[in-house]
């Protein structure tokens, strides 16, 4: 294939790509993951393109509303800050984009819910799902990232 | 009671919405706020924690996530200023392409042979 083929290919796929599915596993302040996801979530929604996030396992603790921007402690605080903002925030504020703009759904698995005792502690934009909705994500979007727990 | 700690760093963790990786921040806690004689051992990918020229940031909607300039290598600093002592691979640092002279001054480069005198000569340890 030449490369006008190919830039022509990828341009041509580019502009398909309309829905993207994230299935994020990784738990709150545990690993990068999260904050890949929602980096690469705003940069989509930027392009105009719709953003479906499935988390399930330790990711349903990421939307737990009940997290508090507490203070560090004070022997710490010169190499640390004073505090540090709690991940539910930059969710809830990126979920709340798409009231103006493209929009990304946050489905939070239930059965990983209710093991962790976090089903009535999400945040308001979140929605509860099932495995169900996973693969729905999947069948409908143009690419899936799957991120696994270990990342 | 155990006066002597060795903690042992081997994978690091950025950008996890704590202002460094929690581990080296309760390793911190020991440090400045207890009589426990703390040796810090970096080994595998941990070894990034020891170089000096570290810009830990991220943006999300134009908000720093990082909210104060921290990063892993002022927590090194921090815990060297507190008695600490910090020692990195060498092999890990080499095979990493690091040279000692990239590290935060005060960090020990020694051979991976030394972490069994390391474990022998404190009273616990500590793996993260």
């Amino acid at each position: 294939m030449h490369n006008d083929e190919i830039s022509e290919s990828q341009e041509s796929s580019q502009k398909h790509v309309r829905k993207v599915a994230f299935i994020l596993a990784t738990g709150s302040y545990q690993r990068e993951a999260p904050t890949t996801v929602l980096r690469l979530a705003e940069k989509l929604l930027e392009r105009g393109i719709e953003v479906n996030v499935w988390a399930f396992e330790e990711a349903v603790t990421l939307t737990n509303r009940d997290q508090i921007e507490h203070n560090e402690p004070p022997s710490l605080r010169e190499v640390l800050g004073d505090r540090h903002a709690p991940i539910g925030r930059f969710i809830d504020q990126l979920l709340r984009v798409g009231l103006h703009g493209t929009k990304m759904d946050w489905v939070t698995c239930i059965l990983c819910a209710q093991e962790r005792g976090v089903e009535r502690h999400q945040i308001g934009g979140a929605i509860i799902g099932t495995l169900g909705d996973l693969w729905k994500f999947v069948k409908g979007a143009d690419q899936v990232i799957a991120i696994p727990v270990y990342r | 009671m155990p006066s002597r700690i060795l903690v042992i760093f081997e994978k690091p963790i950025y950008l996890s919405f704590e202002p460094v990786d929690p581990h080296l921040f309760a390793t911190a806690l020991g440090v400045a706020d207890t009589p426990v004689g703390i040796t810090v051992l970096l080994k595998d990918s941990a070894v990034t924690y020891a170089v000096a020229a570290q810009e830990v940031s991220a943006r999300i909607l134009g908000q720093e996530i990082v909210e104060k300039d921290t990063s892993p290598a002022r927590l090194v600093s921090f815990m060297l200023s507190h008695g600490a002592e910090v020692r990195a691979v060498g092999e890990d640092l080499a095979a990493r392409g690091i040279e000692a002279s990239d590290l935060v001054p005060g960090v020990q480069v020694v051979p991976l042979s030394d972490t069994v005198s390391a474990i022998m000569e404190n009273d616990g340890v500590i793996v993260w």
